[in-house]
């Protein structure tokens, strides 16, 4: 079985941290981070830097809605318009819990949309549940898992 | 012949008129008694005797002084005097019998008086009662006023001393004397004096009486008559010449006497005497008769007594009367001759004038229709002489100069009262009139009454040489036009200063008449179009007001811009009744708006200019609130993550070094982490209120109830497992923003719950009552209250009445609740019985009463 893996593409450093030590308890595989959206867009797409990453796609992509250089409904919109890239669950992790926010991301295509929560504990929580649901409990897409096959 | 003959009977009547006093006796020695001492009394008898007309009337008179015992009638009627001067009394004497006549009443009344001391206090005749008296013997007057008065008996007469001063050390309360005596010493002395006059009581007689006896009437009534003539004719000159009176009475009577004091008995005398109205001398026998009923009303004249005889006009001589019916008879007969003569002369020449009379009467009749004419034309005619005084002026003339035609008829035509300054403008022009020109002059006249005339004169020589003038009167006229003129002046003035243009147009457009200021302006407009002459173009406007106002006839309003001054006018164009050559015509009045204009425009373009600024403005508005938004959006996210990071790092060491910890390191982290959580809740609820504040507010008709429950039913557990009692009551349906409400609501629970976390029940209770423009909300909590003095605190932004370590809050909560209030136009306020008391907040909402707000 490939090694399922969670993309988390966020700016700050210690939410990084804290994210990466949340995801821990719930799944065990792999987090390959990048730290903004054009690295983001970049190693979906395989190119640049990231030309050389592993076929797999990620089983889930922890996205922070606010991030330099590219915002994270903008990544949203480039990934969706991809047609094997948009299978791809995208998860929007955002302080905001804004409701224009919230719609915004939907319409871009979001999977899930998460205010990071206020009290760690929540927070902690809410990552693992994210990393449980994604990379344990859900049955990935067969076509993005064939095309995968195929690719290789 | 005839005048001849009237010559001759005319010398003969003045002969036998000049034989008369060749009658008279020759020189007679004669004795004339006064009855007091000398003084103006007897003046006119000085006279006559110092001037000569007693010895003119061949009598040697010699005047014997009287004094207080003097008895005059004695005097007479024994002869010693021939003549005496006495009171009336002498009528009491006749009535005993004795034989005296009076032959004149020198005084008309009586200056007798009595005369009694001030200070007495006697006033009236009763007031003598028991008083003493002094009373010459002949003062009958005033004995017939005692009598009269009932007091005679009462009184105590004593003997006359003459002697004033008695009265004055009291030896006699009252004494009889002449008024003329006495108030001169009156004056003297100061007044001590007064006196009670017999006229007062109704006894008015004569005074002092020429009189004689008839024995000398009977034997020598010529001598009588001569004296008795003389004496008055005396008397005439005493009362004419005062001064010289007193000259004669000095030198020759009595000079110790002053002349003050003869002076003032002549003044006196003056007004017993009424010289003015009677004759000296004069007796009236109904006067006389009088006098005899007093004396027969008070006793002392027997009821029998006849008064013939006692008066001279009774004994006229009846030889003397004889001659004078001859010389009467004689004059009659002449008289009756020369008439038949006259007579004769008289029916000649009347013939003659009666012819000349006819003639006369027709020019008369004729000249009265002229004068007809003339008198009563409307306008004013003056007849001059050549040599230019006034013949003849009409009744008009004379109401128009203002002068009775007394005062102008036969004056010189210059009694005309015209003014200085007419006569200097327009002299009279004889030199002209003598051309046989007509002169016509404009002439002013002030009138003896002082007011102005304004006169035209129209003058012309006839060809006798007089002169005629017209006078004609215009004063109203001048008046009207002078009122016409400053009317007009005013109403252009009033034009010029308002920058108004008046002027008159006829129907077909021609102007009639531009006011002064405005043709200045403009030019001469004389036979011009209207639209020529203000527009400068060659056709009426085509929105021409001029055919509407004659039309309607009520005015017309309109703008025009009025090409030739390059300003703008509102014209207000009014029909008027009157033609001018048979035309309908138009007033029209031209009110400068030029500066209106301008103020209009440059009003449009700030309005233009205010709301691009406006629309500017909102836009910056719109974009500074959304920089804003982005701005605290950005702001909280940026300061979430490190407090997120705090916390979230803090526990990972925690966790991590678990046994490495000890109690006090424990706490201290978890004051990080607390004091994290803080910063946290801070960041969120700031950006909350700034979202609230910014936010749009969309009311719509929502039920409070709704929102109420959902809110309740989001804090059902209300942090922990307590009981928690709620009670909703009736709320009304509201026009508001439903999310701003719902974070009200949310705000409001959460403290609630918050604020009652101690109690084993905590009751909550909503409810709402209507006041008359708004709702009024509350929520009832029964928690820890707070103290009502800070009651006004407690909406602050940051505000805390209690520990955070007691109750956990930002204080942002109720800063919220009142913004997102007042801006739906409410009111918020809370109250408290006191800490542990629980606490109610209210807020208002207006209720809405249709339309947009």
């Amino acid at each position: 079985m490939k090694s399922k893996y969670i993309l988390l593409i966020e700016d700050d450093q210690n939410d990084v941290e804290l994210t990466i030590r949340a995801l821990k308890d719930a799944f065990k595989g792999r987090v390959a981070v990048v730290n903004d959206g054009a690295d983001g867009i970049d190693f979906l797409f395989r190119r640049g830097k990231f030309s050389g990453r592993q076929p797999e796609n990620p089983v889930v992509v922890i996205l922070d809605k606010k991030m330099p250089k590219m915002d994270g409904v903008e990544l949203l919109s480039a990934v969706k318009k991809d047609e094997n890239l948009k299978k791809i669950p995208i998860v929007m992790f955002s302080s905001s819990n804004y409701e224009q926010d919230i719609i915004e991301s939907y319409e871009a295509g979001a999977s899930a949309y998460v205010v990071k929560p206020i009290e760690i504990e929540h927070y902690y929580k809410a990552v693992r549940q994210i990393g449980y649901f994604w990379g344990v409990l859900n049955e990935e897409n067969p076509a993005v898992m064939n095309q995968e096959v195929k690719e290789k | 012949m005839l005048n001849r003959s009237i010559k001759y009977l005319l010398v003969l009547m003045i002969m036998t008129a000049g034989l008369q006093p060749v009658l008279s006796h020759p020189q007679k020695k004669v004795n004339l008694q006064l009855r007091w001492f000398h003084q103006y009394q007897f003046a006119g008898y000085y006279a006559a005797k110092k001037l000569g007309y007693y010895e003119e009337a061949g009598l040697d008179v010699n005047i014997i002084e009287g004094g207080i015992d003097t008895d005059v009638m004695k005097e007479v009627v024994s002869g010693s005097a021939h003549f005496g001067v006495q009171t009336p009394s002498i009528v009491l004497d006749r009535a005993k019998g004795e034989p005296v006549v009076a032959l004149a009443a020198i005084f008309q009344h009586s200056p007798v008086a009595l005369i009694v001391n001030k200070e007495s206090g006697i006033e009236t005749p009763s007031m003598l009662a028991g008083k003493r008296i002094m009373l010459g013997r002949k003062n009958v007057e005033i004995r017939a006023m005692l009598i009269s008065e009932s007091v005679i008996d009462k009184v105590e007469v004593l003997e006359f001393t003459g002697n004033y001063k008695d009265l004055i050390n009291g030896k006699v309360d009252g004494a009889s004397g002449y008024v003329t005596d006495v108030s001169y010493l009156d004056e003297q002395t100061g007044n001590t004096f007064g006196y009670i006059r017999p006229v007062t009581y109704g006894i008015d007689f004569y005074g002092d009486c020429l009189f004689t006896s008839e024995d000398l009437i009977h034997n020598e009534s010529e001598t009588v008559a001569a004296f008795r003539e003389a004496s008055l004719k005396g008397w005439r000159f005493a009362m004419d010449n005062p001064g010289k009176m007193i000259d004669i009475i000095i030198s020759d009577y009595k000079n110790s006497l002053s002349r003050e004091k003869l002076l003032y008995e002549y003044n006196q005398l003056l007004n017993l005497m009424h010289t003015d109205l009677v004759e000296i001398g004069h007796m009236n026998p109904g006067r006389w008769k009088h006098i005899v009923e007093t004396f027969q009303r008070l006793g002392q004249i027997d009821p029998d007594f006849r008064i013939k005889g006692f008066l001279y006009s009774d004994h006229i001589d009846p030889d003397h009367n004889t001659i004078k019916a001859v010389l009467s008879i004689l004059s009659a007969v002449l008289f009756i001759l020369l008439a038949v003569l006259w007579r004769n002369y008289r029916k000649e020449k009347l013939k003659e004038a009666l012819e000349e009379a006819k003639h006369k009467q027709e020019l008369k009749e004729s000249e009265a229709r002229f004068r007809g004419l003339i008198e009563f034309g409307a306008d004013g005619i003056l007849l001059g002489s050549h040599e230019g005084f006034i013949i003849e002026v009409n009744e008009m003339a004379c109401s128009i100069i203002g002068m009775n035609r007394n005062d102008l008829i036969g004056k010189y035509v210059t009694a005309i009262p015209f003014t200085e300054e007419s006569l200097q403008r327009a002299p009279l022009r004889f030199d002209l009139l003598k051309e046989g020109k007509i002169v016509i002059n404009e002439r002013d006249l002030i009138r003896p009454d002082g007011t102005f005339v304004n006169i035209e004169m129209k003058t012309k020589m006839m060809a006798d040489g007089t002169y005629q003038s017209i006078f004609r009167d215009l004063t109203e006229k001048k008046t009207a036009e002078k009122e016409i003129e400053f009317l007009k002046s005013r109403f252009e003035y009033v034009l010029g200063a308002t920058k108004t243009g008046f002027d008159i147009i006829d129907e077909d457009n021609n102007v009639i008449y531009v006011d002064p200021n405005w043709a200045e302006r403009l030019g001469g407009y004389s036979g011009k179009k209207c639209y020529e002459y203000f527009m400068g173009t060659d056709r009426p406007c085509t929105n021409c007001a001029i055919p509407e106002a004659l039309e309607t006839g009520k005015t017309t309003i309109s703008e025009e811009y009025l090409e030739k001054e390059s300003r703008y006018v509102e014209v207000h164009t009014i029909s008027l009744n009157e033609k001018i050559r048979g035309k309908r015509i138009v007033a029209e009045f031209n009110i400068d708006i030029t500066e209106r204009k301008n103020i209009e425009k440059r009003l449009r373009q700030f309005n233009a200019e205010l709301e691009n600024m406006v629309a500017e403005r909102t836009s910056q508005l719109a974009n500074t609130n959304k920089e804003l938004e982005s701005f605290s959006y950005s702001v909280s996210h940026d300061l979430r993550a490190p407090v997120r990071h705090i916390i979230g790092f803090t526990d990972i060491f925690m966790k991590e070094n678990e046994d490495m910890l000890n109690e006090r390191s424990r706490d201290t982290f978890s004051k990080i982490i607390q004091s994290a959580h803080r910063m946290e809740r801070l960041i969120d609820d700031l950006l909350q209120l700034s979202r609230t504040g910014r936010q749009e507010l969309i009311p719509k008709h929502i039920s409070m109830n709704k929102i109420v429950e959902n809110v309740i039913a989001e804090y059902k557990n209300c942090k922990g497992s307590r009981t928690v009692e709620t009670q909703i009551g009736q709320l009304p349906q509201v026009f508001a923003d439903q999310h701003l409400l719902t974070t009200v609501w949310e705000n409001l629970v959460d403290n609630a719950c918050k604020y009652t976390k101690g109690r084993t029940v905590t009751k909550i209770s909503v409810r709402c009552t209507e006041e008359k423009e708004e709702y009024v909300f509350s929520i009832k909590d029964n928690g820890v209250g707070f103290d009502p003095e800070f009651k006004n605190k407690l909406f602050g932004v940051f505000q805390r009445l209690h520990l955070s370590k007691d109750f956990p809050g930002t204080g942002v909560g109720l800063a919220n609740v009142r913004r997102i209030i007042s801006r739906h136009g409410g009111r918020t306020w809370a109250e408290s019985e006191g800490e542990d008391k629980g606490a109610e907040f209210f807020f208002t909402l207006p209720i809405y009463k249709g339309g947009t707000k």
